[in-house]
């Protein structure tokens, strides 16, 4: 095979074993498999056994099987970055600038740039499966691609120091909280006891006030009404 | 063994936590079980497209080859 497309039963078996098969249980082990996977399976075995039963060439149908198995890897990389994009996702609602002084974040961003750059460039050169020139080129992209993006998870999402900032953050979240609360509630002491104070003195009889000082003497401060 | 061809495969063993040649030696039934047995329950099976797959139909409609090109881009996009 070589880089090149599988051409007998025994070459289109190898690049099951060595690429298609790992890669159906790399999608098992995060319990992502895809029932188009299995389209693919099933479109390969039929057209293998063209074959056999109507007289097909052997290249012919391992031409055709192995296109399908070939698509079934390529979908295998698309949902392990599609995964990788959304633990990416997950992990930006953390603070991670705190570790490492900043390099968890620079070193993440690179790896995600390169991630999304080669994925896109990678999909643009699927083309056509069947043509035997360019047979391996979407396959040389992508498989940088997937490895980088196990790399992702392995050095970045499962990261120990995130959950350290994660719990970190949670705990400053809550300090913040309960200070807000603190701040409102003494706020709320000061405001009432303004306010009190306001009234008290307003309504307080005074010697200058509107109410006449009555003190020392027997008449009433006011009339009172007649009944 | 060509050096890409090592690189795929310690990122098969770091996304499975077994060898490579330990996958490829084993049943897919087996397999299965052993992840079923570590996750603790039954996998889970179902469509992703149009994000894969080949086939342009979806069971009430037809999705343009613009609608699949977005469902990439924006998978990627994360």
């Amino acid at each position: 095979m070589a880089n090149g497309r599988p051409k007998t039963v025994k070459e289109l078996f190898d690049f099951y074993y060595i690429k298609f098969k790992p890669l159906y249980c790399h999608l098992q082990s995060i319990n992502e498999p895809p029932i188009e996977i299995f389209f693919e399976l099933n479109a390969a075995f039929d057209h293998l056994s063209r074959h056999w039963q109507y007289g097909q060439t052997e290249d012919e149908a391992v031409g055709a099987a192995c296109a399908h198995l070939k698509r079934g890897c390529f979908d295998a990389f698309k949902i392990v970055v599609r995964q990788a994009m959304d633990h990416f996702t997950e992990l930006r609602s953390v603070d991670t600038s705190i570790i490492d002084n900043g390099d968890f974040d620079r070193g993440m961003l690179q790896l995600v740039g390169r991630i999304q750059a080669g994925a896109t460039k990678a999909r643009q050169a699927e083309g056509d499966s069947r043509d035997e020139t360019s047979w391996h080129t979407a396959f040389d992209l992508w498989e940088p691609v997937y490895q980088d993006c196990v790399a992702f998870e392995r050095n970045y999402y499962l990261n120990d120091k995130v959950e350290w900032a994660r719990k970190k953050q949670t705990r400053e979240s809550r300090r913040a909280a309960w200070f807000r609360r603190v701040e409102g509630a003494v706020l709320g002491v000061v405001t009432s006891l303004l306010v009190w104070w306001l009234t008290s003195c307003g309504s307080a009889p005074s010697s200058t006030g509107a109410y006449p000082n009555v003190q020392g003497t027997d008449a009433p401060a006011s009339p009172r009404p007649p009944r | 063994m060509e050096p890409e061809q090592a690189g795929f495969d310690r990122a098969v063993e770091m996304a499975t936590g077994m060898t490579a040649d330990a996958i490829r030696n084993m049943p897919l039934d087996q397999f299965r079980k052993d992840v079923e047995d570590r996750r603790g329950g039954a996998l889970r099976y179902r469509s992703v497209f149009p994000l894969v797959g080949r086939g342009n139909v979806l069971r009430d409609r037809l999705k343009t080859h613009h609608e699949v090109e977005e469902e990439f881009r924006r998978a990627v996009r994360g």
